[in-house]
């Protein structure tokens, strides 16, 4: 198995959330006794821990954390919860978006998959997305040819339209850029790196 | 949704309105306009607007300690989603780089 990769969720055993330093704030121990699910961070941690966050139910709820491959019971990327309908039959506007956007990005080729709320949702089963969340999309774009480039400019004049407000987050060579940031002609571009933020020349990010 | 406002002393003044970062999780924009007349041009005054709540104490030392180093006046504005202060940081001084050379815009 591949390390797990930034923005991959991992359901945790029972017996994981015994690990949590005896610091961390009360809402995480429940959160995961609710939802025992983290979000992979990226982040630089020794060899054998994996960064991890623990999302609560406010925006100001993140928590993060390190675990063990022990702990991990089962590990779901962004890409494989393209085709999972979601638990509740009700659905909020930030996923009904991305049922929209679907055809469109399965059809560019490129590996993509919903992080953030919608993610969470669809990878738990617990009802995350509230009407007023945004889209959260993650694309893979290892090689970024003048082809890919121009796929992405049509990914995003599409993501435009959508009924709410879409982040798109291209995973390159170098790291994670905002599409927007990618397609833009500025000068030095912002990537998150597994070493932390760096402000790149767009040339060498982009190369 | 929470705004916060601050203002610091400063010596420089920004040449250009500069408008860098994007509206994006984990990250934020910046606008910064030179002083306009009748403003003062030996002041920063920056507004923050912040999707997440509660982190007042943080955004101070982040700002206080920026500003400490790079003093330039003008109005700074900070559309915020939840950026990590390494994050906040590169962009202020991404939009102060921008705004005291010649080089291209955002």
């Amino acid at each position: 198995m591949t390390p797990p990769q930034p923005h991959d969720l991992l359901r945790l055993s029972g017996a994981a959330a015994d690990a949590l330093p005896a610091g961390a704030p009360s809402w995480v121990r429940s959160a995961l006794r609710t939802t025992p699910w983290v979000v992979v961070r990226r982040a630089a941690v020794p060899d054998g821990l994996i960064a991890v966050g623990v999302r609560g139910s406010g925006r100001s709820h993140r928590h993060a954390w390190s675990v063990t491959p022990p702990d991990v019971v089962r590990r779901v990327a962004p890409e494989d919860l393209v085709d999972v309908p979601s638990a509740s039959g009700a659905e909020v506007a930030a996923i009904r978006a991305f049922r929209a956007v679907r055809t469109l990005l399965d059809e560019s080729g490129m590996a993509w998959g919903p992080t953030g709320s919608v993610g969470f949702e669809l990878a738990t089963g617990s009802p995350t997305a509230s009407p007023d969340s945004d889209l959260d999309l993650l694309v893979r774009a290892p090689q970024l040819t003048s082809a890919v480039l121009n796929r992405l400019a049509a990914v995003r004049r599409h993501l435009d339209r959508s009924e709410v407000r879409v982040d798109c987050q291209v995973e390159i060579r170098t790291g994670a850029i905002a599409l927007d940031e990618l397609l833009s002609a500025g000068r030095d571009v912002l990537v998150k790196t597994p070493l932390g933020p760096q402000l790149l020349p767009h040339a060498l990010a982009v190369r | 949704m929470q705004t916060l406002n601050y203002e610091f002393p400063a010596t420089q003044v920004a040449r250009r309105a500069v408008h860098i970062g994007v509206v994006a999780s984990g990250d934020l924009e910046i606008l910064l306009a030179p002083p306009e007349s009748g403003e003062p041009p030996d002041r920063a005054t920056v507004r923050v607007r912040t999707s997440v709540n509660g982190f007042d104490t943080i955004w101070h030392d982040v700002l206080e300690r920026f500003f400490a180093r790079a003093t330039l006046a003008g109005r700074w504005e900070l559309n915020d989603f939840g950026a990590t202060p390494g994050v906040v940081n590169l962009r202020l001084r991404q939009a102060a780089e921008s705004a005291t050379t010649n080089g291209a815009d955002s």
